[in-house]
């Protein structure tokens, strides 16, 4: 049996105007991403990647954002994405970069990394925190992510039957 | 359906983050202070920490199936472990073991239906039928646990037995680890509501066999009976010192009660061996062989008792009954198609077992012509076709006989030759038919009512003392002609008969032995024709046969008015007879057309009119009338019904079948019909059709004088569902 293998790429949104960040939109992204591959790679490029391109998952607040493409065109996919310049949105344009973050075969191992990779970010920034205020912030955020005995149990006896990951 | 697996989705789901978003702000505002938005540092902390939150959340989430077996890596899994959990891992063991328990017992639930569905429907859906209705063993507990009532004092007690004097206490428990011991029988009543549940015992049934052998029980308490048995068995050792099983009298029976082998199986397979020396020169054993089984011991406690009387006298149809199994009768009846010997009882027509087997015939198929829709039906009235069931030989040879006498001025027989008349022809008599026969022409009888012997072909024996009551047995079916055969047919026939009856017959026969086969040879060399190739008239000449005239044929004509010949026709072209099909003279035209044309295939019936239509209609619509008629008359007077059924039998017609006495059968169509097939099929040896069958005597003598002579002995054929004749030649075996 034939098995349509995916790719899915985390990447971050990384911007200086903090007014993108009303631009990360699944749609407004994914038309951005869609114009650099073709700018990029043409419109053979783009009908390659865009066979199983979506969006899967984004966060404005982080700038998180996850794509999902096949697995025989996700190189091309990564190539392309420096070459988004910036987003747009509602005739509003702001200039900003995507930072590639990991690649995985599934959304449970990106997950998985973006937990570690959160959890180093936030560690980073009670390093190089500069006022006490911050970092009471920033302990309390530290404290409240982190996964007490009861929430692990609960999410345990709740057992689903077959989640399948994309 | 949708919503089902929406639902299922949706659950499946439920711990996905979903995407985050800005809220969409209402115009452009100066993002003024800390107010709106608060320091980046802070919301990057708890954006942060929220999605980490969120990630966990989600990734913590048990992905794909629980089943058991299936975490395993294939390469780790068992092919028992279903059965045998010890084969599984032991982190594994406990999960397996409460998946399935349907190897391991069934549980019998009694008490009354409903109050079973309801007990039941905690477990499983009412929907599904009783039988599959499968619980599975921590389910049992669960309801125990519920309501301890269930939990049973029959089974406790046992238990009680087992854990000498502990109280037995019906709170949760676990009876058995999953498996029980499939000797032991448990049960469980409960005392509310009259459930019992029961284990089903896997045991072989020991009072199976009450009922079934109660005969032998009975047997066994007849001395008598006892000593017959011992009897039997003790023969039965005998035959242990006969060499070989020829050494027996043919047809011997022995009567044995065995038991039956699978019950009584050994346990180790040996072999059976005759020990010569044993029985070498026993007396009994030479008794055995000379004078066969003793009669008493081929009494069977459970057959028939008659079985004797069926063996010896073939009575094939209730030994059917018995078990026996008749085989390759279609492969004879072909063989002797294809030598062209008349197979019995088929081609016996004049004996009163082919009478018999014609009518049998007749009636089988009449009920499948009458099995068809009417209007799938062959018509045979308009074919022409006046007997397609049965030949009816009788009309055929009276009618050639009236034509003859009508035609030729030939005086009508006086006083027949009874010996040649008699004994030939025959194909069973024994010796007391013979004496009445040469009785009767010293009482000066002009008939020629041949007696008959009972037959049932070649295949029966007939004891003698058979033939003794022969005189009662007179019968209503006799022939009013006869076959002409020669005595090498009737001989091959006979052959196997062993009584001595027959062998005295035979002698008799053969004296008349050489008048018969003169004439059919005679007869045999009309056939051919005479002129156009040089080879056949050579051979007429040096048979020394005489020129077909007058004064030779009258003689015979007149000796056998009322006589068949068999005969075999082999198709010119094309055609595939059939039975039933009429044998008939073809006209001179048809011979012309004939030699004109060589692919002519032959003349065509012109249809009949169906002068039974209106009568069958007329019925018809009286059935109905009368059926309306039955059923008011039903109310009153229910007594006067069955006179009036009676009389609608009587006059029934069937549509297509000529329901009156047959006419003259030989000047019905408009080719004279000189005789019938009685087999006739594509012959593959020849590669054309080929037909078997009987011609008066008489016809094929007036047809041969009136040929001309390079067409003798063509005829045309014509099967009972077509109008089409087909040419054939004749030919008689000799």
């Amino acid at each position: 049996m034939v098995r349509f293998k995916n790719r899915y790429v985390l990447c971050e949104v990384v911007s200086e105007d903090p007014r993108c960040r009303q631009c990360i939109e699944d749609r407004a992204l994914g038309l951005a991403v869609r114009d650099a591959i073709a700018r990029v790679h043409g419109d053979y490029g783009l009908a390659c990647c865009s066979i199983s391109f979506t969006v899967k998952y984004l966060n404005a607040y982080t700038g998180t954002v996850l794509l999902r493409c096949r697995k025989d065109s996700y190189r091309l996919l990564c190539s392309a994405l420096p070459f988004v310049r910036y987003l747009e949105s509602r005739a509003q344009r702001y200039p900003c970069f995507l930072n590639t973050l990991h690649v995985g075969g599934t959304i449970r191992t990106c997950q998985k990394f973006l937990i570690q990779y959160n959890r180093t970010q936030l560690l980073r920034l009670l390093q190089n925190c500069t006022n006490e205020e911050e970092r009471q912030c920033i302990q309390k955020s530290l404290l409240s992510c982190s996964l007490t005995e009861e929430q692990s149990q609960s999410g345990d006896e709740e057992e689903d039957d077959d989640t399948e990951t994309d | 359906m949708s919503g089902a697996r929406e639902k299922k989705r949706a659950k499946k789901m439920r711990n996905q983050p979903a995407s985050v978003t800005l809220p969409a702000e209402p115009g452009p505002f100066a993002g003024g202070g800390s107010r709106a938005c608060p320091t980046p540092v802070s919301t990057f902390a708890q954006a942060r920490a929220a999605e980490i939150s969120a990630m966990l959340k989600a990734v913590s989430q048990k992905s794909s199936n629980s089943l058991v077996f299936q975490t395993l890596p294939r390469h780790m899994r068992r092919r028992a472990m279903s059965h045998n959990v010890k084969r599984l891992p032991r982190r594994l063991q406990e999960m397996a073991r409460k998946e399935d328990l349907s190897y391991y017992c069934c549980l019998e639930l009694k008490g009354k239906e409903n109050e079973l569905l309801k007990q039941l429907a905690r477990i499983c859906s009412i929907d599904t039928e009783p039988e599959e209705i499968c619980i599975s063993e921590p389910v049992t507990t669960s309801i125990q646990e519920e309501e301890q009532v269930e939990v049973m004092s029959l089974g406790n007690k046992r238990k009680k037995e087992d854990k000498e004097g502990e109280k037995a206490v019906p709170v949760k428990k676990i009876i058995g680890d999953g498996t029980r011991d499939p000797f032991q029988s448990y049960s469980w009543i409960s005392q509310t509501t009259g459930i019992t549940i029961r284990y089903i015992v896997f045991q072989e049934m020991a009072d199976s066999e009450t009922g079934l052998n109660n005969w032998w029980v009975e047997n066994c308490k007849d001395s008598e009976k006892v000593s017959l048995h011992q009897c039997q068995s003790a023969v039965f050792e005998l035959l242990e010192g006969l060499s070989s099983p020829s050494d027996m009298p043919p047809g011997t029976i022995l009567g044995l009660t065995v038991g039956d082998p699978r019950v009584n199986l050994p346990k180790k397979k040996t072999k059976a061996m005759p020990d010569f020396e044993k029985y070498q020169d026993n007396d009994e054993v030479r008794q055995l062989y000379l004078k066969g089984v003793p009669a008493d011991c081929a009494h069977s406690f459970i057959w028939d008792h008659d079985i004797c009387k069926n063996v010896t006298e073939n009575k094939i149809s209730e030994q059917i009954y018995q078990g026996v199994r008749v085989g390759g009768l279609q492969e004879a009846l072909k063989h002797s198609e294809y030598q062209r010997t008349p197979h019995t009882p088929n081609d016996f027509p004049d004996c009163r077992a082919g009478m018999q087997f014609a009518k049998e015939l007749e009636t089988s198929l009449l009920e499948k012509f009458k099995r068809r829709p009417p209007a799938k039906r062959a018509n045979y009235v308009k074919l022409g076709t006046l007997s397609p069931f049965i030949c009816p030989w009788g009309q055929l040879t009276k009618n050639w006989e009236e034509r003859m006498k009508a035609s030729g001025g030939l005086l009508c027989p006086s006083s027949p030759h009874p010996d040649c008349c008699t004994t030939e022809g025959q194909t069973l008599c024994d010796p007391k038919a013979e004496v009445v026969r040469k009785a009767s022409p010293e009482n000066g009888e002009a008939e020629e009512t041949m007696e008959i012997t009972s037959s049932e072909g070649a295949l029966k024996t007939e004891d003698v003392t058979s033939t003794q009551d022969f005189g009662e047995r007179d019968e209503t079916k006799t022939s009013d002609f006869i076959v002409l055969r020669l005595m090498e047919l009737l001989e091959a026939h006979i052959c196997n008969l062993r009584t001595i009856a027959v062998k005295i017959i035979l002698h008799s026969l053969h004296k008349n032995h050489h008048r018969s086969e003169k004439l059919l040879m005679q007869l045999s060399a009309w056939c051919y024709p005479t002129a156009g190739k040089d080879r056949r008239i050579r051979l007429i000449s040096r048979l020394g046969q005489k020129e077909m005239t007058e004064d030779v044929f009258l003689p015979i004509l007149m000796s056998y008015p009322r006589a068949l010949i068999w005969v075999n026709l082999s198709l010119l072209r094309k055609g595939n007879p059939e039975l039933h099909a009429m044998i008939c003279i073809p006209t001179e035209d048809d011979l012309l057309h004939l030699s004109k044309d060589k692919l002519f295939c032959g003349p065509q019936e012109p249809k009949h009119r169906d002068i039974f239509k209106d009568k069958v209609q007329k019925q018809k619509e009286e059935k109905k009338k009368k059926k309306k008629d039955n059923v008011k008359s039903l109310e009153s007077d229910p007594a006067g019904i069955p006179d009036e059924e009676a009389t609608e039998d009587h006059e029934d017609f069937i549509l297509g079948l000529w329901s009156d006495a047959l006419p003259d059968v030989t000047s019905h169509c408009s080719r004279t019909v000189l005789g019938y097939v009685t087999r006739g099929d594509f012959s593959l040896a020849v590669g054309c059709g080929e037909a078997l069958g009987f011609v008066s005597l008489t016809g094929l003598i007036y047809m041969l004088h009136n040929q001309p002579a390079d067409k003798k002995g063509l005829v045309l054929l014509r099967t009972p569902a077509s109008l089409q004749y087909r040419f054939a030649r004749l030919n008689i075996e000799v």
